[in-house]
């Protein structure tokens, strides 16, 4: 078993990540209450506009700091360097889309096109959504599932790579049926109905085929994880198998809430779901800095390394020190 | 079934970059070894430099063995040089031999293994640490070895600092246990 007071020793920006998803979900569903009681509903729709965004773009900066942290760790050729140089370039995307998306095209007191625009410009908002959505999206998907394969990759070189149960091939196979299906909607609808397809449509087809992809990839990283123990690299692409989970569960209730089989107040649990994942993708790096940052501390406490740690404590130290 | 673990044993080499030991490498060089271990060290010297120089450097201690048995003549210029080397060589023998007797278990103590395995479940996780440990039981390393193997696949997964600092870690741990208990390493 692994000592977890050796664990904990080290301030953690897993940790830090943990504390503050937990705070943004429970103040939200404290407000949704206030909500539902009173039918106030200024003070929830202030908390998604406004810590809501906060949240989301401070996390997506966090990880991809982290991301670039975990990479600048990596010299040798045959090692996690370029995974996870590739998955700091997927960090890169998602920052640029939830600034788009979820901060420039929102119009709120935080947002400099407030300022800048005379009168709100809702078209031009609407296209920074549009190419927010996409970065998000299948480009963010596309460069993850990238980095992912090449961390598999790895595992596998070096014998630690997870084995598919029987099982994961029906939930692969599923999510390979439903982007199927997604597929032949919109082959459907280009051949008879051409004059629906938008370019924010379009741009977004991709979505299930690339999260059927990493679905698969988040089975492996999961198997590799639980094969492997709970130690803090395992524990870093454990998050991103749950991260994807949680998106795949995601999309799943919005395409049921779509067609309607996912009706209010039931379907009110995704509003806050978005924050989970987002906290989730951003503890894959945390954990990896973390396992990082603990091998220095204990080399050093054992007097065998001379030097301080190669990674910044400046956040996490003044917020847990 | 002794196949079957050799062969288990050469991908567990080969995958983790674990090298043959200086016995074997004289025995393959003799041609001392079995047909299937003979095959598995020649694929390991195509592409491992590391073995490759200790090899060439078997090959010049082996041509100085000879040379001072009368078997080779050698160039005047080049007969200096050679007795320094055997002055070296003495030196080396008289602190005793640099690498642990060739076995079938791994020359260290359950103790340190298990403090290593510890070591390494908080970085891998505690079924691939301690399956990491029970392959390193069945190949034939000394602790300096184990710590040399343990450091690349750590720089591989955390990068060079994290890495070698676990590697460091891991050989401060021998260091400790086998001075905390004296006589538990068997080299």
């Amino acid at each position: 078993m692994t000592d977890i007071s050796m664990r904990t020793s080290v301030h953690s920006y897993s940790r830090f990540i943990l504390v503050l998803m937990i705070l943004q979900v429970s103040v939200g569903i404290a407000l949704h209450f206030v909500w539902v009681l009173t039918g106030n509903w200024a003070w929830l729709s202030a908390y998604f506009g406004y810590p809501g965004t906060l949240y989301i773009v401070f996390l997506d900066a966090l990880k991809l700091w982290l991301c670039i942290v975990a990479w600048k760790q990596f010299r040798e050729k045959k090692s996690l360097g370029s995974a996870w140089l590739t998955i700091s370039l997927a960090m890169g995307f998602a920052l640029a889309g939830d600034v788009l998306k979820q901060w420039l095209c929102v119009n709120t007191y935080i947002n400099p096109l407030h300022y800048l625009w005379p009168v709100w410009n809702a078209s031009v908002a609407h296209d920074l959504q549009v190419w927010g959505s996409t970065l998000t999206g299948p480009v963010f998907m596309a460069v993850l599932a990238l980095g992912l394969f090449l961390g598999l990759q790895h595992y596998r070189k070096i014998g630690m790579l997870g084995r598919l149960r029987s099982y994961d091939f029906v939930l692969v196979g599923a999510a390979g049926i439903y982007a199927l299906y997604v597929l032949s909607t919109v082959v459907r609808i280009a051949l008879n109905k051409p004059s629906l397809l938008g370019i924010d449509w379009v741009l977004t087809w991709p979505n299930d085929m690339l999260l059927a992809v990493l679905l698969l990839e988040a089975i492996l990283l999961f198997r590799t994880t639980v094969d492997m123990g709970q130690g803090y690299i395992a524990l870093a692409w454990g998050a991103f198998a749950v991260a994807i989970f949680l998106t795949s569960v995601e999309s799943v209730g919005q395409w049921l809430t779509a067609y309607g089989y996912f009706p209010y107040p039931e379907n009110a649990v995704m509003w806050y779901f978005w924050y989970v994942w987002v906290a989730a993708f951003a503890l894959g790096p945390a954990y990896q800095v973390d396992a990082i940052r603990i091998a220095e501390s204990r080399a050093v406490n054992g007097r065998w390394f001379g030097r301080g740690s190669s990674i910044p404590h400046a956040l996490s130290g003044r917020l847990f020190g | 079934m002794q196949d079957s673990s050799d062969n288990g044993r050469h991908r567990f080499l080969n995958r983790f970059r674990i090298h043959p030991t200086n016995a074997d490498l004289v025995a393959y060089r003799d041609g001392e070894l079995p047909p299937a271990n003979h095959a598995r060290i020649k694929e390991h010297l195509q592409h491992c430099k590391r073995c490759q120089k200790e090899t060439l450097a078997i090959e010049e201690d082996l041509l100085l063995f000879n040379h001072l048995a009368g078997e080779v003549e050698v160039q005047p210029e080049i007969e200096a040089e050679l007795l320094e080397l055997q002055r070296a060589m003495d030196d080396r023998i008289m602190e005793g031999p640099a690498q642990a007797p060739s076995g079938n278990e791994l020359q260290v103590s359950p103790t340190i293994l298990a403090s290593i395995s510890k070591e390494l479940a908080i970085y891998l996780g505690a079924r691939a640490a301690e399956k990491l440990m029970a392959r390193m039981r069945t190949t034939m390393f000394s602790v300096e070895d184990l710590v040399g193997n343990v450091g690349p696949l750590m720089v591989s997964l955390l990068g060079d600092r994290g890495g070698s600092a676990v590697a460091g870690r891991v050989a401060m741990l021998c260091k400790t246990t086998s001075t905390q208990a004296p006589g538990s390493v068997t080299q």
